[in-house]
Parts: C-alpha cells; structure tokens; sequence
C-alpha cells in the first residue's frame, strides 16, 4: 500500500467539525441526516477536512484565483430559437403525479405565526 | 459464442461484408449477459436497442453510404451519460429507473457515426469513488480477479471492455476515472484535454473537472474513437473551437528526441515497488524508441490531492443540489453516505468563514500547479508517472492497510498520480505495462500539453507496437 499517503495522514493537522457546524453544514445543503448518521460524519469529515486544510501551507501571495482552465472568458450563440423538448417530455421525469402542465413542488412560502 | 475480433478485424470484417453489424452486437450482448453475474459490469444492457441500432447500421453500409469506420462496432458507456429512451441512473438510487428525453452529445455523435451500444455501465455513483464499490447497484469485479476492484469510477466499462463485451468504451474521467480502471483492468484509456470533447448530457460531477473520453483495447482504437467524438459543441460553452486532428494518421509520427519528463516527486520509494519497477521497464522501451528521459521537479504537486478535492467537492456540492425529486429522481435521502460526505464537505469549502481559507485558497493553487506543469512543458514534450500507486486490491481491502480513522480518506489518497492532470486540464494516457507476480496488470501514465492528444495516442501505439501486454486478456 502506498507508504507516501499514510505519511501524510500521521502529520496532516486535524479540524474538529462539531455537531452545530455538522449540522448547520446538512441545512446548507439540504440533507436531513439522523442522529446515528452525524456522529459518524463527524469522524472522517475531521479526517478529511484536516486533510484538504494542506492548501494552507501553499505560498500563494499575490497568486490570481482560477475558477476554470480553458481561459475561455464568453462563448456566443446566434440568438435565435432552436429545437427544444416538448412539454410532456420535459415533465416526463417527475417522480410526482405532474398537474396541469406544471411540476408539482413543495410549499416554499409560509404564513408568520 | 464470445466476441473475439479487435476492433480493427471488426471493422475489416464489416467492410468486406464478412460478418454482419447485427451479428457483431449479438456476440457483444451475449458476452455482456453472461459475464454480467460474475462481474457486475453492467446496470442496463439493452438488446432491444442494440439491435435496432445494429440494424440501421448495416442498413446504411448495405446502402453504399460512406460511412465512418465505427459504423456498425458494438460498445460499451458508462451510465453517467444521459441517452434517450435508455435508462440512466449515474450509479445512484437517486436516478434508478431515469429515462431521459434527450442525449448526450458524445452518445448523439456516435449514433452518427453508426456505433452500437450494448449497454450503460457500472460506476461509483456520480463518480464519486475510484473503485466502483461505492454505489447503488453493488461492486464491479475486476476479470484478471474478482475477488479484487476493477479501479473506479468507470469500472464497469474497465471490466466490460477487457472481457469483450464491446469494441471501444466512452468513460468519464474528473479525478483519473478512466485511467485508474483502465490500469486496473489492462486497457488503454484517455483523458482528453478539458473542453476537448463536449460534456453536453454528462451528468455532472465536477463541471471544471469533468472529460469524457474512450477507453479500449489499443491506443489506436481510443484514437478512431476520439476522432468520432471530440470537437466544438454549441451546447458546451466550454468546449473547444480548436480542430480536431486526424488522430489515428498521427500515430506514427516521429517520436525521435521527443523529451519525458519524470517528475521526482512522483517516483518516491513510497511507491509499490512492482509499480515502480514496471513504470520504469516502460520507460526505458520508450527511450529505446528514440525517447529522451529527464528529471523534473512540480514542487506544488504534493498539495494536489488537497487542491483537488476541495474544489471537486465544492463543485459536486453545488452541481448535485439539482437533485431535490421535483423533475426527476428520488429525493435527496437516497444519497450515499460517501455521496453525503462530499457534498458536506464541499459545502463546508464554501460556506462563510471556510471559503478563503480553503476554495479561495484550492483556486490559487490550482493557477500554481497550471502554471508549473506549463513551466515543464517548455522543456519536456510529455510527463510519466504511474497511473495508480499500487495494483487492483481486494473488494473492501483498501481500507485494512490504514488505520480506522483514517479509513475514508483511503480512497481518496488512491488517486494520487491522477488527480493532478484534471486540476491543470491537460490529457494523460493510461497504457497497459505490464503485469505484477500475482498476475494484475499495471498501467504507465502520460501527460501531454494541452490538447497534445495526437502526441500521446502516437507514443502509446508505437509502444504498443513493441510490446505485446495490451494484447493480454483476462479468462472470462
């Protein structure tokens, strides 16, 4: 096995993610986890944040960010209307019973107490 | 009866009107069902739509239409391609059962060309993994031992092509999901240069990762096939205006004085020695083709791995937020848990107090790590190195060799060698090199400058010219 990455692991610095953070962290991303599944995260993201918190050690000064590698900065299409999927196709994946036309969704907007 | 004719014999055979594109796809899909139990190769093989395509197929050589040379070859893609009327899950449960109403554009541009699909294949689901053990649909076996991965994410495809099951594969590749199987399993793979093939209909991991490129038996066959798919594309504005080379006649291309770099910090003794001993049997054949060998140093290349994953996490975070059940899939308890880790952790990367000091920070070294690979190549044509850190290992053994807290950064620590050519876009080649004494094969790695496909493809087939260990099949 590879000797080089479990150096690596023996000094890399270690991050603890608490339960709040865990937690705040599922919201973000829209993840219910249950309680048995969080304690168990809380391990090996400590793990491997630590392990991807190494970008610190980079010198960076005055280095520009890259979001993308192509350098591209616009691509342009003719504005004109091409071929597109029909209505019923474009709802043909919902998992729920569609209605009117119309992807059913859940309620977003609430009425304040 | 199995499908024993290279591609190339398939494509003399078809020409010479010796052998039908139907009876082909009928050799392809009986080997892909009876292989199917032992190797889990596959989520979807589809006769129904093989044969039609089969059928067109012969139809259009029979009509006396100048058709390419993959019309009527039987293949094999991952299942991370949308397809029309093909189910499609990218590994998950999320997806089970998905048809999509529209393609891919590299699945659109190889019904053009007339190829057959026989089937979706296996994968890590939404990429996420380097084994194919991490998914919905259990794990894909490796032929030369199925007791061991077949390499990830695009195993099934691996395991597929290195049993017959179809003439060519198209893969994916974000973090070395085609080269890592394709060592595995004794197949030549392709990374293409990011933008060189369109990732319309790609369902996407890491969209500023993510390639799709071939996998198959030869560098020559990958370089038919890339001819077929790469190219500009409306519908990806990142693809590439810049042409598209005739691959296969630069195969031969003088190789004479061309320079590989080895770079120090990839050749420790850390690595495997039967790797290392074999990656560097390779390397002096390609010095006995006219190669030169020279030391380099990419000094950045050890925060790689970490550069890597907080981007390609942010990205997967953010590209599978689209999955909420509203126009397609189950919701987002279907996730796996390995799933659920990289997406927390990306949005960890992203989210207030954490994004200058990690995705600010993974972008800055990505511009460092983009700028040292272009400072090698200035004096280096191509740079070696492994594609994997040590051969297939046994389904669910990667995690004995590390301790128990460790255990889920092992497979991320197995990428270590592949990773960094997605980080920069350039293309790198994962070439059969030989065979460890338990009887795996192992895979050499070239990195080529941006869109130098031609220059990898020809090295790897005069290599393969010399050498017979592509040639090797597993038993099944």
């Amino acid at each position: 096995m590879c000797r080089c990455a479990k150096m690596t692991l023996e000094t890399m610095p270690k991050k603890n993610i608490s339960t709040t953070e865990l937690k705040h962290l599922s919201d973000l991303a829209h993840l219910s986890l249950a309680a048995p599944h969080l304690v168990k995260l809380k391990t090996s993201l400590t793990a491997l944040i630590g392990y991807i918190g190494e970008v610190k050690k980079i010198k960076l000064e005055g280095i520009q960010p890259v979001a993308q590698v192509t350098g591209k900065v616009n691509e342009y299409r003719p504005d004109v209307i091409t071929p597109s999927l029909t209505q019923t196709q474009a709802l043909s994946g919902s998992p729920k019973p569609t209605h009117q036309g119309f992807f059913v969704v859940e309620r977003v907007l609430h009425h304040e107490a | 009866m199995k499908l024993k004719h290279t591609f190339a014999e398939s494509v003399t055979l078809l020409q010479n009107k010796e052998l039908s594109a139907v009876e082909l796809a009928g050799l392809a899909l009986d080997q892909a069902e009876s292989t199917n139990s032992a190797l889990n190769a596959f989520i979807t093989i589809d006769r129904k739509t093989a044969l039609d395509q089969a059928k067109t197929a012969d139809q259009r050589r029979a009509s006396g239409e100048i058709v390419s040379s993959l019309c009527g070859l039987p293949y094999v893609m991952k299942d991370v391609y949308v397809t029309k009327d093909v189910t499609t899950t990218a590994g998950s449960q999320v997806l089970a059962g998905y048809i999509p109403p529209y393609s891919a554009t590299v699945y659109e541009k190889l019904q053009q060309s007339g190829a057959v699909l026989i089937g979706k294949n296996n994968q890590d689901a939404w990429g996420h993994g380097g084994s194919s053990e991490n998914n919905d649909f259990g794990p894909v076996k490796n032929p030369w031992n199925e007791s061991r991965v077949a390499g990830g994410s695009s195993g099934g495809t691996a395991a597929a092509l290195a049993v017959g099951a179809g003439l060519f594969g198209i893969a994916e590749d974000t973090g070395g999901s085609i080269r890592n199987p394709a060592s595995f399993c004794n197949l030549t793979g392709l990374k293409v240069t990011y933008g060189r093939v369109s990732r319309y209909g790609a369902i996407a991991y890491a969209s500023s990762f993510d390639t799709v490129g071939p996998m198959a038996r030869s560098a020559q066959d990958c370089a038919a096939v890339m001819e077929a798919i790469a190219g500009f594309d409306s519908l990806d504005a990142s693809s590439s205006h810049e042409a598209v080379p005739f691959y296969q006649r630069e195969l031969t291309q003088s190789l004479r004085g061309k320079v590989i770099g080895i770079p120090k910090e990839f050749f420790t003794d850390a690595l495997n020695p039967q790797v290392k001993t074999i990656v560097n049997a390779s390397l002096r054949q390609l010095e006995q083709l006219g190669m030169k060998l020279t030391e380099i140093s990419l000094p950045t290349v050890k925060y790689g791995h970490a550069i890597y994953y907080v981007l390609v996490f942010a990205e997967t975070s953010s590209n599978l937020g689209r999955y909420d059940a509203v126009r397609f899939g189950a919701d987002r308890s279907h996730f796996t848990d390995e799933t659920i880790r990289r997406i927390i952790t990306g949005t960890f990367g992203l989210s207030s107090g954490y994004y200058d000091a990690y995705y600010k920070k993974a972008m800055q070294g990505r511009s460092v790590l983009i700028q040292e690979f272009a400072e090698a190549y200035q004096k280096v044509d191509v740079i070696a190195s492994p594609v994997m850190p040590f051969p297939a290992y046994p389904i669910g053994g990667i995690e004995s060799q590390f301790k128990p807290e460790d255990v889920d950064l092992a497979m991320y620590l197995a990428d270590i060698y592949t990773c960094p050519a997605n980080t920069v876009g350039v293309p790198a080649i994962s070439i059969p090199a030989g065979f460890t004494k338990q009887h795996l094969p192992v895979g050499l790695q070239l990195h080529g400058k941006m869109f130098a496909e031609s220059t990898l493809l020809a090295i790897a087939h005069q290599y393969q010219s010399v050498t017979n260990w592509h040639q090797e099949s597993p038993r099944l």
